[in-house]
């Protein structure tokens, strides 16, 4: 009897075999220029109708709120108010602050180089995971460099850099691990992700107090981070069983599936 | 002509899930515009046919994520031979039907499937460090089923313009007698 695969079978095997060499190269890093060049030649695509489509979005959006107008307004003028009383705060804190500095001879504080980008993809499979953003090595973006998005809330870093694009690793990917405080008490430990679903705080000393609703800053330990980005509140604190450490999970400040515009943190 | 056009409908599909549906859908709730490319191409021209565009698409969507380039083309690859199988033996006539069905179940199944495994890697990893697992996997939650739902809808409308399409571009050519 005599055994043949038929020609399609042959495809179907050969395919699989390539494929396989293809991931199996891949996982040693040799996939970058590849994902760089499609990147590349995609972006203009991508940026566009990422664009368009989030104009669409808006307009629709804007149509459903509609009927809920006054009830807006009316909150929005409420805010404004409260808003007005703490910019006067604000002022005069500021005020001291400066003083204070002078007094002790300190440089005032250095602002963050900012270079602006648009997200123009992220991965479906994974919405908390990863983006891509329309800023590359051209425009000054490295590896590490922390992404923020307004008010100086932390939604990630830097994980690939390509000539005019790049990749982003968000919070709540596994792969993050940041340096954090706890505001109020000063408790340090690490925020770590949890498969894309959300974020942790870990390795929080027994010693230290932490509570629900405490906020959770970076440290700036290790220099990866600047200190004093915003990174979320503590919902839930958990006690290790072998009692070394504290565990709490984070909501985080930004919701990191639906990022429009983000910020690099090129110098700190 | 034909190949262009399969090119312009794999890069709409990647483009689009990549960038455009992430503005009009909660990100939990995408549906999966490569994985209905997919499902249309091999239903209407058979799975030998489709490959290289399975493998195409699957490329193009790794480059966008942080996925190995090729896992997507290779699952996407699997997913063709076995549908093929099923097709060969089940014997379903509605092409529709089946195509809202395998959605359903591949879709479900995928999903279930990727959450299930989450969850074990928790349990596992909290029994192993003995600390507790902090997030719970969302299981049968509002977003398995709207994705789905979405998945389908979008699904159906992409096969019926596709099919009318490669009506006219993949009819078979009069054959004109040699004078």
């Amino acid at each position: 009897m005599k055994f043949s695969f038929s020609k399609k079978t042959w495809k179907f095997i050969f395919t699989i075999i390539l494929l396989l060499a293809v991931i199996f190269i891949s996982s040693r890093g040799a996939d970058n220029p590849v994902k760089g060049f499609v990147l590349t030649l995609t972006s203009p695509f991508l940026k566009t109708l990422r664009i368009f489509s989030g104009g669409v979005a808006g307009f629709l959006d804007f149509l459903e709120s509609i009927g809920n107008l006054k009830t807006e307004n009316e909150n929005l003028v409420r805010e404004n108010m409260e808003l007005l009383a703490e910019n006067v705060r604000l002022k005069d804190i500021d005020a001291q602050n400066q003083e204070l500095r002078r007094e002790l001879e300190l440089l005032p504080r250095k602002k963050f180089e900012l270079e602006a980008s648009f997200v123009i993809a992220q991965d479906p499979r994974e919405p908390g995971s990863s983006i891509v953003i329309d800023k590359g090595k051209n425009s000054g973006l490295k590896e590490g460099m922390p992404l923020i998005v307004a008010n100086g809330i932390l939604v990630g870093k830097i994980s690939e850099v390509f000539s005019s694009t790049a990749k982003a690793v968000l919070l709540t990917d596994p792969r993050s691990a940041v340096n954090a405080e706890i505001e109020d008490s000063g408790a340090k430990g690490i925020a770590k992700g949890e498969y894309g679903l959300g974020l942790k705080i870990d390795m929080v000393s027994q010693t230290e107090v932490i509570k629900e609703e405490d906020i959770v800053m970076t440290s700036g330990l290790g220099g990866e981070m600047p200190r004093g980005l915003l990174v979320g509140k503590i919902d839930k604190v958990f006690q290790s069983e072998d009692k070394l450490f504290q565990q709490a999970t984070i909501i985080p400040a930004a919701d990191v599936s639906d990022l429009i515009a983000v910020f690099a943190i090129k110098n700190f | 002509m034909k190949n262009y056009f399969l090119f312009v409908f794999c890069f709409l599909a990647v483009v689009f899930q990549l960038s455009v549906l992430g503005n009009f859908f909660d990100a939990k709730r995408l549906p999966d515009l490569v994985l209905i490319f997919s499902l249309t191409l091999i239903l209407s021209l058979g799975f030998e046919r489709s490959m290289v565009w399975l493998v195409v698409a699957g490329l193009l969507l790794d480059a966008g994520s942080n996925w190995r380039l090729g896992t997507t083309s290779l699952a996407l690859v699997m997913l063709g031979m076995g549908l093929e199988r099923i097709l060969r033996f089940a014997e379903i006539r509605s092409r529709r039907f089946l195509f809202v069905l395998l959605f359903g179940i591949i879709i479900a199944f995928s999903k279930i499937v990727f959450d299930l495994a989450s969850q074990m890697i928790f349990w596992m990893t909290a029994y192993y460090k003995k600390q507790p697992a902090g997030i719970q996997a969302a299981f049968f939650s509002q977003d398995y089923f709207l994705k789905i739902f979405y998945t389908i809808l979008i699904g159906y409308f992409t096969y019926y313009i596709f099919r009318k399409l490669s009506r006219k571009l993949f009819a078979p050519q009069p054959i004109v007698p040699k004078r």
